[in-house]
This record gives C-alpha cells, structure tokens and sequence, in this order.
C-alpha cells in the first residue's frame, strides 16, 4: 500500500466500486505507469473502474476529501502523455463505461460513454447510411472519451473537422465532485460554448461521463487516387494546386519515398518503388460531381509534374490503401528498431518549405527521416529513425524534433495538430502563446479545477517552469 | 518518477541464446527483440477479448507484454494476480492482427507460459493437476481412448438423459470441468466409418494432398472430415489419409507442456511425409496453426525439417481457394453467417478465403456478424479451464449472432463449432453450427440443408 | 438603418460616452483603466444585435469595436484569413470575394454587423446546415479579458490542438467575458453555383415526413428551411400558404442540377404542393431570407433550437400562443426564429416563461427573447429561458475572466 494516500481511501473507493473495480497491488499499477507515450512513467497509487457517473462522482468527492489528485484514462493511446499521473493518486479509468446509450437517425446523434471505442460507434451505425466522422488512426482502440479530452482528428477531417466539430455536449463530473450536463442533443443552448472548450482540455477540467455525438451522412460515393510524384517539391505543389483550386477533398495524405518502400515490404500494394513520394488523394460527396472532380484533380496533379495518377478500382481497392495509410506507422519496424514522431502544423502553403526543412536538418544531425502525413491540413508527422539504445543518437534525434518544431513555429505553425500537449510538448507551451495567455488559460482552468487536483502537471507549464521540457520527444510510436 | 532503468543491456546476450528458463525467470529464454517490437501503442487492446470484456489493461496484450517484461527485467515478481493475467490470454491472436507493429504476441506469451509451468515450484503448476493429466492429455489426444469414452455419452443422448441434465443444471453438480465437458459434446450422430488411407480424385487429377484428421475432431466431427475428403476428391485432389498421424500436440504446447508436444511433431513429420504430396491440408483452424508453428517452437537439429513440413500446411479454406474452387452445383437457399474462428483469421490470416468459398454455392447468403473475428471464449481447452471468462465470451458470441437473425453459423474450427453450439444449446435456441466445408460438400452432393 | 437592425430597446442612457480605439492595444488600455475604476464597459460592434440581453444597469461606457477595421493577413491559398474583429461582414465577404472564397455565414445587416459581434452573439443562418457553425470557422481568436489583459487562443492553422479552445468558448458570450480583438477564420471557396427548390407542406406531419426523408437520403442540402406565417413569406413565395420548406444546394453545376432533380421526386412521392425546382429566385432572395429577424415591427423576436425532429410537435404551441406568429427555422439543424406580431395577452410569464420556454426545454431544446422593444416582463427568466443549465460553471468562468464584473454586467446569464 503506498505510504503518501490517507488509509482510508482504499476502503472508501472498494465500498464504490467493489473489489472488482480496484488494483492496488504494485504489479497490477506498473501497466498504468505510462501510455502511447513511453518516455515519462509514474504509477498511479490506486486505480478504480467506475461502472456509472454516479460512481465516477463518488470517486471524485473520495479523492478531493483526501487531497489525492486524480486523473481519468481512456484507452491509453495518447502520444503524448496524456493519462500519465504525474504526482501518483488515483486513475480513474473509465474503459468499463462502454455503452452506446442511444442512436436517433432522424436527429443525426448518437449518446455514448467515454470508453466506448471510436469504432464500435460506426460499426453500430452499420445499416443507418450514417457514421461517426473524426477517424483517428488510431480508432480501432482509442476511446471517444479520450478523443473528447484530445480533441482527436485523423485523416478525414479535412474535410469533415475534428472531433469537437462533432460534440454536441457532454455530461461530466467536475472536481468537487459535481455531475453538470454541458449542452446536449441540440446544436446550440444559450451561453458560451463550454462544450467547446471542454473538447481537447486534456482532462484538466472535468471528467466527461457521456457525450452527445453528431452523427454524419455516409457520402454517395468515393474517388480515391493515387499521385505518384518524381520529386517532393512536386507533390507539395500539386497540394497546395489543389487547395487552392476550390476543392476540398475528403482525405489528402502524403507519403515520401522512404515510407513507400517500407509499406510496400509490409502490404505488397505495388506502389512504385522509385517515387520520391506519393499522395493519396480522396473526393467524396454526390456520384455525379465526383468524376469532374477526379479529372480536375489529375490534371491538376500532371500541371505540377505527376508521373501518373492511378485510381482505386473499386471498395476493395480503396479499402486496401486506406489499411496502407493507417498503418504505415507500424511498417516503420521494418526499417527501424526506433522511431520518433512529430505532429507539427504548417500553413498548407509552407508545406514545400517544411518539408525541404526536415530534409535539411536530418542531414545535418545524420538521423534518416520519412514522412507520412496529413498534407491537406498541413499536419506533418515526420519520423525520426533511430535505434533507441545508442544515446548520442538519441540526443541527436531530440534535437533534430527541435529544430523541426521550431520551424513549424516560424511558419506560423502549431507544434501539435491533433496528440495533444500532454506532458511531451508542455515545453513548447510557452513558445506558443504569452505569459498573459497562459496566465488566462490558468484562470480558466482553475474556474472548474480550483485546486489543480484534476490531472495535475498536464498541458499548462507550471509558474516555476517545467522540468520535462522536450526531454520527452524520443518515442516510438504508432499514429 | 521512477525512470524505467536501462533494461535491455543484461539480456542482450538471451538474443540467440537459449539456455534453459531460469528457474526464477520464465522470460530469461524469450528474445529479448521480441518484446522491443512492442511500441506501447495500445492499438491492440480493442482486439482483445478479456481486454474487451473487463476493461483492465492487465488484461490486454500490451499490458501482459508489459507484464511479462516487468517480470523478465525484474521489476515485479510472477505473483499470483500476475500469473492470472496471463492464464487468462485465451492465444487467440487478435492482437497479431492489430499490431501495426508487427509484433508476434504469441511467440512471447506461449513460450513464457512454458516457462512459467516448468517454473512453478512442486509441480504445482496449473497444467499439473488431475484433468490435464488424465482428460486433456490422456484422453483428448487419444482417439481410441475417445472413441470409447464416447460410448456411454452416445447412450445418455440416444436416451435424451443428456437434455434432461443440462436442461434442469444437474450438471452443474458434476466436478465443473467434467461437467463442461458433458454440456460442450454436440449431439454425436452415429459413428461414422473411419476414414480410408485413400481416397482419389474425381476427375482431372490436379493436386495430390495429405488430410490432417486431429484428435478430437477425428472421433466428434467423423462426418465433417468425410465431407471435407469428399470436397477434396470432387475439386481433383488425391488424398492421403495416413493412419499413423498423431495429434499435433496443440493441447500439450498451450497448457506449458513442450516436451510431449515435440515428440507428437515428430510422430506427424515421420507419418505425414510432406515431401510426397502439393499440401497437407487440415480442416480444424487450431491443428492448422500448430502445425504452421511447428517450424519455431523447438530448437534442436529438426528445425529445418519441421520447417519445411510447416511449409506444407495450407487449412482447407485456404488450400481450396489458391487451387481455384471447382464449382459447386447445389443451391443451398439459406442465409448464413460466418465467424472467423482465431486460429483461422488471427494466427493463419486466412479471413477471405472461406468466405470467397461460401459465396461460391448458389443462393447462400452471407450475412456480416459483428465482431465476427472476436474470440468465442473456446479457444482450445480454454473453455474447460477458465469458464468464467469462456461463457462470458460464448454469451457475447451468441448474442451477435442472433442479431443477425440467421440460424446457421459456420466457421472452420472445431473448437468453435462446439462452443457456439453448447452455448445456443444451453440458452434454448436453435442454431445449425457447421464447418465450411459441410456446406461445400451438400452443395456438391446436391443435398438439402435442414435446421 | 432602423429597418437593417433588430427592433432596439436598448436603454443607452446608463452609458456616458462611447470609446472607438483605434487598435487592439488601446482597446486594451481603456478595459484596463475601467478595471482599475471598476467602471462598466459595454461592448459594441456594428449594434446589430445591441439590444440582446437584458438592458444596461450600470452606468459606464461603450467601447465600439468599429475602429479595428483591418485584414492583418489573407493568404488566400491557405484558405485562411485573419481580420481584426470590428471588420463588417460585407466588407470581408467583398475581400475573399476577390479570391472567390467567403465565410459562409447569414446574418442580417451583414454591411454593419462585425464579426466580433457575430461570434460574442453566435448568430448562426441557415447555412449552417451544410458549411458549419460559426465555431467551425473559427481558429484563431484574441481578445481582452475584463482586467484588461490581452490573450491568444488557437492560432492561423486549421488544424491545432495546443492549449484551451479560447475560440469555443467565446462564441456565444456576448461579450461578458473578453472583447474579441482578432480573428482568424477558416474559409470556403465560392460554390459554382447556387439552386433553390421550394414546396408548400399542408401541414406540419407532412413538413416533417419531408425533413426526415431529407436526413435519410445521400442528398447534400447547404441549408433547410421551413417557413410558417404571412411575414416569413419572402417573395415570390405565395404568403397564403400557411407553410413553405425552402431547400438550398450549393455546388458544381450537375450536383446542384442532380439534387434539385432528386428533390423532386421526394416530393413527388410524398404527395406534397411543389412551387418548382428548380426555383427561380430574385437575385436578392437570399439576403432578403436572412434579414427576417431584423425587420422592423414584431413584439417578439425569439431564436429557440431543439432537436430537429422535434420542431414539428413544438409550433403548434407557439401558433397557440400567436397565431399571427412569423416562423423562419434553420430546420436541418433545429434552430428557429419566431417574430411574434403582438405581446401574448396573457403576458410572457404565462405564454413564455411557463409555457414556450418550459415546452422547449422539455424537449432538451432552448428558447430565448432577442429583441422585445416594448420592453415587457423583462426579466433574465423571460429573456434566456431559464433551464438547468450549470449557470453556476458559467459563474465561476466568469469570475476568471473579468473579476471586477466590468464587462457587460448584468446583461447575460449571470448577475
């Protein structure tokens, strides 16, 4: 039993859940100890499996009567520290909360519990002609609650928005232990938009029990390319063309030569071997518009130097890229005993420039990078390879994720697209925004979580200064 | 923070070395590489069905992974609460097919779950007790010994006693894994005749093939290796069927006990001969799996042969769709569903091809069953020794089949097969439960379906 | 300019003066010196919706946005632009129109409404349905809190997740807990082209059978609207029926061809009146459509929003009360807003408080007064409805943001 909780808060929390609902012991804690982001670990004191909001509010008032500080996990994918309980106490952890409460077709919405998986939602809306929008790639495991606290996008929301463009409210315990209802199956209530600003708060205000999802019609149909480019710069021009042409496709993705080989070795999908990089290009909407859209889009391709563009044949086809795509983070084995990635943001334009950046400063560390990537967005995820076990190349892969950051930064950019801040870029927090914004951040966040009791240590630095800066970018990991 | 300390540096030297597990260590033999492939990303997790079922990542792939490392680096001990973690993985592979990082959970949990028997002190190991020694082993693997064991359950079913005893729970009374064991038989139809050495092709000859009977299935599912054979013929294959042919030492290998497997895959190279035919084809997914596993588990002077015996191994769904179905004639006006039985989808990766098959026998219709590939808790002998989380998976089965509102299952695992049908059974509904290629053989015999 | 504004109660005499800074950092000086003072400041931007909320107690001054007129940036090819938040409406339109792009939102007296304003009031039109609320666009926001203290959220990237979504949350906060100073917003090239289709239901059953059939089918409208009343028959739309739904496709020329086409044999197959489709309509319909609540001489105007499948079981209680009742609701997403042509005889508290608002709720949905210019039984109950919201989170937000209660005091949701 750890020494630093009050003793009686073990009974407390078995008499909530049940003793089916508490680890206590140090081996079943250590699996705890981290998530998607492995760099930085630290137990959790005690973990607790509420079943209902009732028990999560319970739960919350045990914790604040014993001054333990407390944070809520999902499924644990975050990449950037998301659940780690920095300063121990107890996780809540919310993976038993895990019904589809309701789905109302004609009102396009669906309720849901925090840790029902982000997939389990579109595979219940088989039938319905409607799905659930924001796709990370990681939605075959991620939780919908974990992808309200980070405000989860992936590759269709270019066109479609991330997650908080689809919640329409949430039910939540606050920190004193307070169960509030935050809008709900209706798109606007009187007020400011809380909901808004509960989505990608990183559980730093209040523990979200059930969510009012937007439901989004299935599109009539899909055209879905391949762009096959000789040089990068080519492919980044033909990205921005086709922006800045009026389209908004559905998906716009970019991979560089680096990752093809490695995705050809793992899926045989006959991508050319000798591209310098591929996009993979998705229109969707009425049948009948998208084959003008298509051509456009091949011609705009071949204007900026397409060696040719392919088209999928059919769902199998287009299924199997997508399997390509959302994976390509795990061919990465193959080319790599290490990896680490970075989720910048660039203004689309600045693409070319970033990515000729990236290549520039690989060089000069002599770490190899490849790139896959939401290039409609302008969220670049470079992959720095390294083998963790050798420590200057680790320091060198460190400073290369610097660099890169930086210049996300001096594009006008953001240093994260859609992980979060987490503790991983907590560092760059004060880079990004003044000491007034901060300091107004803080105020908000203590308007909910008066006495930082709720995830501690997460996405605002503290006033001294915070001591994980960016020691934390060397990870492997899968988007 | 407790900084995780450099682990890796001791155990280098394990990579290919591979001395026998340290008594205090059951990971000691494991290659250390093979638990760096893990990323900790977590995307397996949704795949695991105790993982689904409890929501504790101790329970989950990447927690036990993480569990096992821990005990292999020696920051945690092998408790109690530990061990139950990881006898709870039923192996059914789900996270191989999730893991975008390639990692082969299997190869980490079996052999650590051989570590951990051989470990135990006192042979009090789990598999040591009087079940595995004289039901599992002594009886499963041994088909004559079946055979007769089944002669008195023939009788209780001839006699409806045996619908009488699960319909009022007086089962429940019998020592529980006997019990189970009652409740898991199907209705045994009349023996069937064993199965010749050799049956010929039917037509062109277009591949000469070695049909894997198994243990279990060979005495419980007689007429499902007869249609399997008949397929065969019908679609050119001469076929093999040598009696010398052992079980594939499945049972022993998961329960922590390598050394009678290894002498079973031995047995099976002498008798099987690979070198002689286009194909050893099995028709029951877990045999299908081990023998395709047969070329790593050990480490001795036979790996090379084991290996390309292993090569030869094509499951019959599998086998049949790469030498290109003959087509079948018969109509079967049924809807059906199908379920990817783990070792089939999981292990094999074989999805595709049975369905491809199915689709191939007129007005069949397929319906989609939600978590088709999610494990239906019978996962070998698993339904005998963890009943608990066995009836909870069997119960989530059923309930996803009968929204689909069809009343026939197939799927290409016997373990399966008897699971869903037990559990259908117990809850009172009426369900088919059939074998892909009990289908493909009516539809080439031109015979009806009756539910 | 009367007739381009909502009806206007607004009691200015509590304001001894109004202040026009002619940048952000004087704007944030004068929220300062105020702080210091703890003298009330009342925002303003074009005054469209001035009159919003409960009247103005307190004396203090106006602070006009007006002066922070300018576009910082525009690159067109990233399909952002960021403005400074006294920019009007029309006027930014007319520069992404340059670049055939537009913000795509429906506000009435779009030449004087600013967009600080239109996000502090959230006002969302009918193409919400198919672009996006207001909140969607918005990516990038400074503002200065009521200490006057100047602070970013998000950034100029369309995709970002770090630090609080500031942006959210000041949507709709009608000034009470920062001055919006900055914007950055996410914007949409320019349709091809537009088409109309208009349909008379007999009644409000059949309106639905509509609605829900236009939910369930591929069909891609930008905006639905159903019209109920005299008033909301914008012309040529007949004013004797008693309901129109009016369907906008936006598109490249064969989608919006193929939807109206579509459309029509929904239609067709529910038996309901068609005028035609596709609809030929006054080059300025749309704009005429979108000043509905701002034209002069209803009693009422109110905006409630519920669950679009539930409007059909709500009007007829709101024709109950006013059978004179104007209705133009956004109806794909719920929202809708009625002009009342008379005070309900037996008083808001009864017709509203008791009876509309509480229906509204009932149904998880809202109703709210924005303009009432004979100013009747105001009170903070007539006007937002009442409801279980958590006005007690928004309290405590409110407190951080402006401690000394300077900004717009007492005309929200809290005291």
């Amino acid at each position: 039993m750890p020494q630093n909780l009050p003793t009686t808060l073990v009974p407390e929390l078995l008499r909530i859940v049940g003793v089916e609902g508490v680890l206590a012991a140090r081996a079943d804690l250590m699996v705890y100890e981290c998530d998607g982001f492995v760099i930085e670990k630290n137990s959790p004191d005690v973990v607790v499996f509420p079943t209902c909001t009732e028990q999560v509010a319970r739960v919350v008032r045990c914790c604040r009567d014993a001054g333990v500080p407390f944070v809520p996990r999902g499924a644990g994918t975050s990449l950037a520290g998301g659940c780690l309980p920095v300063g121990g106490g107890v996780m809540i952890v919310l993976t038993r909360m895990k019904q589809i409460l309701e789905i109302n077709t004609r009102d396009r919405y669906a309720v849901v519990q925090p840790g029902v998986v982000n997939i389990w939602l579109t595979q219940a809306l088989r039938g319905t002609g409607l799905h659930y929008a924001p796709d990370p790639s990681s939605q075959g495991a991620c939780t919908i609650g974990g992808n309200v606290a980070t405000n989860s996008g992936g590759p269709h929301t270019l066109k479609y928005g991330v997650t908080v463009n689809h919640v329409l409210g949430v039910e939540c315990v606050l920190p004193d232990g307070e169960i509030v209802c935050l809008g709900g199956p209706v798109d606007e209530s009187p007020g400011c938009d809380l909901v808004g600003a509960m989505v990608g708060s990183e559980g730093t205000l209040a523990i979200v029990t059930k969510i009012w999802v937007r439901l989004t019609k299935n599109p009539q149909g899909y055209r879905t390319m391949l762009g096959v480019f000789d040089s990068v710069d080519d492919a980044t021009n033909a990205i921005s063309a086709i922006i800045g042409h009026g389209i908004v496709p559905a998906a716009l993705e970019m991979l560089d030569q680096g990752i093809i080989v490695a995705l050809e070795a793992a899926f045989q999908f006959g991508f050319p071997l000798d591209a310098s990089a591929v996009l993979l290009i998705e229109v969707d909407g009425l049948e009948v518009g998208l084959d003008a859209q298509q051509q456009q889009i091949v011609e705009l391709c071949r204007q900026q130097g397409a060696r040719e563009v392919r088209l999928a044949r059919d769902a199998a086809e287009r299924a199997r890229l997508w399997k390509c795509r959302k994976q390509a983070f795990g061919a990465i084995g193959r080319l790599s005993p290490s990896y680490c990635t970075q989720d910048g943001v660039v203004p689309r334009t600045q693409l070319p420039h970033i990515l000729r950046r990236i290549t520039e400063i690989g060089n000069r560390h002599r770490i190899r990078i490849v790139n896959v990537f939401h290039a409609g967005d302008g969220n670049i995820h470079p992959i720095l390879l390294f083998d963790e076990r050798d420590p200057e190349q680790v320091q060198r892969v460190l400073q290369a994720s610097n660099e890169i950051l930086e210049d996300c930064l001096a594009c006008g950019g953001s240093v994260t697209g859609e992980h979060g801040i987490g503790v991983e870029k907590i560092g760059f927090m004060r880079r990004m925004f003044t000491a007034d914004s901060l300091d107004v951040m803080a105020r908000f966040r203590s308007a909910l979580n008066p006495d930082n009791q709720l995830s501690p240590g997460k996405m605002l630095p503290t006033a001294a200064g915070c001591g994980l800066e960016m020691k934390g970018s060397h990870r492997k990991a899968a988007v | 923070m407790n900084q995780d300390p450099d682990p890796h540096l001791p155990h280098r030297s394990a990579r290919t070395g591979l001395a026998a597990p340290d008594v205090s260590n059951p990971g000691s033999a494991i290659d250390y590489e093979r638990f760096l492939d893990c990323v900790h990303c977590g995307l397996c997790t949704a795949a695991c069905p105790t993982y689904v079922e409890l929501g504790n990542e101790n329970d989950s792939p990447r927690g036990r992974i993480y569990l096992m490392r821990g005990v292999t680096d020696g920051r945690i001990d092998l408790t109690p609460g530990v061990r139950r973690h990881l006898e709870l993985c039923l192996d059914c592979r789900a996270c191989e097919t999730a893991c975008p990082s390639g990692v082969q959970y299997g190869k980490l949990i079996e052999p650590f779950r051989v570590a951990m028997e051989t470990t135990e002190p006192n042979g009090r190991g789990k598999t040591h007790d009087w079940f595995h020694r004289w039901i599992l082993f002594g009886l499963f693997t041994q088909p004559r010994r079946m055979r007769a064991a089944l002669v008195p359950a023939r009788l209780l079913q001839r006699l409806r006693i045996d619908r009488w005893i699960e319909a009022t729970g007086l089962w429940r009374l019998l020592p529980q894994r006997i019990g189970r064991l009652l409740t898991l038989l199907p209705r045994l139809g009349p023996r069937t005749p064993d199965l010749p050495s050799f049956l010929p092709a039917v037509g062109r000859r277009r591949a000469r093939v070695v049909l894997f009977k198994g243990c279990v299935g060979d005495v419980m599912f007689g007429s499902t290796n007869w249609a399997t054979a008949r397929v065969l013929q019908a679609n050119g294959c001469d076929v093999l069927i040598p009696e010398s042919q052992v079980c594939c030492g499945a049972i022993h290998y998961h329960a922590g006990h390598s050394e009678p497997a290894r002498e079973l895959a031995d047995q099976n190279l002498a008798a099987l001969k690979p070198a002689d035919v286009d194909a050893i084809v099995v028709n029951i997914a877990g045999c299908g799996s081990m023998l395709k596993d047969y070329g790593h588990h050990w480490h001795d002077g036979r790996q090379a042969d084991r290996t390309a015996f292993a090569a030869k191994v094509r499951d019959v769904s599998e086998f049949l769709d790469e030498l290109g179905l003959v087509s079948p004639p018969g109509p079967i006006p049924h809807k059906v569903t199908y379920h990817d039985a783990c070792h089939l989808a999981h292990a094999q990766r074989v999805r595709e091809a049975p369905r491809r098959l199915l689709r191939r026998i007129p007005e069949l219709v397929i319906e989609e069953l939600r978590e088709s590939d999610l494990c239906c808790g019978a996962a070998g002998t698993y339904n005998l020794t963890e009943p608990e989380m066995a009836d909870r998976l069997a119960r989530r089965k059923l309930q996803n089949i009968l929204e689909t509102g069809v009343r026939v299952v197939v799927t290409g695992n016997a373990g399966c097969l008897l699971q869903i049908a037990r559990e259908s059974r117990l809850q009172g509904h009426v369900l088919r439960v059939l074998h892909p290629m009990d289908l493909l053989d009516l539809s080439y015999r031109n015979e009806c379906l009756t539910i | 300019m009367g007739s381009t504004r909502l009806e206007s109660s607004f009691d200015q005499r509590p304001i001894s003066a109004t202040l026009r800074p002619a940048d952000a950092r004087e704007l944030a000086g004068v929220v300062a010196g105020a702080f210091g003072e703890a003298t009330a400041v009342y925002p303003m931007g074009g005054e469209t919706s001035i009159d919003f909320g409960l009247p103005a107690s307190r004396p203090g001054v106006g602070l006009s946005t007006t002066g922070l007129d300018r576009v910082i940036d525009y690159p067109a090819r990233d399909m952002t632009i960021t403005v400074e938040s006294g920019v009007r409406l029309a006027d930014l339109n007319a520069v992404l129109g340059a670049e055939r792009q537009e913000v795509p939102w429906d506000v009435p007296a779009a030449a004087l409404a600013t967009v600080g304003g239109i996000i502090a009031t959230n006002f969302n039109g009918a193409r919400r349905y198919g672009c996006g609320a207001i909140r969607d666009h918005l990516i990038g926001v400074t503002a200065v809190d009521g200490r006057g203290v100047t602070f970013h959220g998000g950034g100029r990237v369309v995709k970002n997740v770090a630090g609080y979504d500031f942006c959210k949350l000041l949507c709709g906060s009608l000034g009470t807990l920062a001055i919006i100073t900055q914007v950055t917003l996410k914007v949409r090239p320019l349709p091809e082209k537009r088409g109309w289709a208009a349909v008379y239901p007999d009644s409000l059953p059949q309106a639905e059978e509509l609605l829900a059939a236009l939910e369930h089918d591929p069909i891609t409208p930008t905006a639905i609207e159903l019209l109920g009343g005299r008033e909301a028959m914008v012309a040529p739309l007949d004013p004797d029926r008693p309901l129109a739904i009016l369907v906008m496709f936006e598109g490249m020329d064969c989608e919006v061809d193929w939807s109206l086409g579509r459309l029509r044999e929904m239609v067709g197959r529910l038996r309901i009146r068609q005028l035609d489709a596709p609809f030929t309509v006054p080059h300025d319909f749309h704009e005429r459509l979108v000043e509905f609540p701002a034209r002069g001489g209803a009693a009422i105007v109110a905006r409630g929003c519920l669950p679009p499948g539930q409007l059909a079981g709500f009007l007829p209680k709101v024709w109950q009360v006013d059978p004179d009742c104007a209705l133009q609701a956004h109806a794909g997403n719920g929202l809708f807003m009625l002009r009342m042509a008379r005070i309900p005889s037996t008083g808001l508290s009864r017709s509203f408080v008791a009876f509309l608002q509480a229906e509204a709720r009932a149904h998880h949905g809202s109703l709210v007064i924005l303009s009432n210019p004979a100013g009747v039984e105001v009170t903070r109950q007539s006007t937002f409805g009442g409801g279980n919201a958590p006005y007690h989170v928004l309290e405590s937000v409110k407190r951080q943001f402006d401690p000394a209660n300077i900004l717009n005091p007492g005309r929200f949701l809290y005291p």
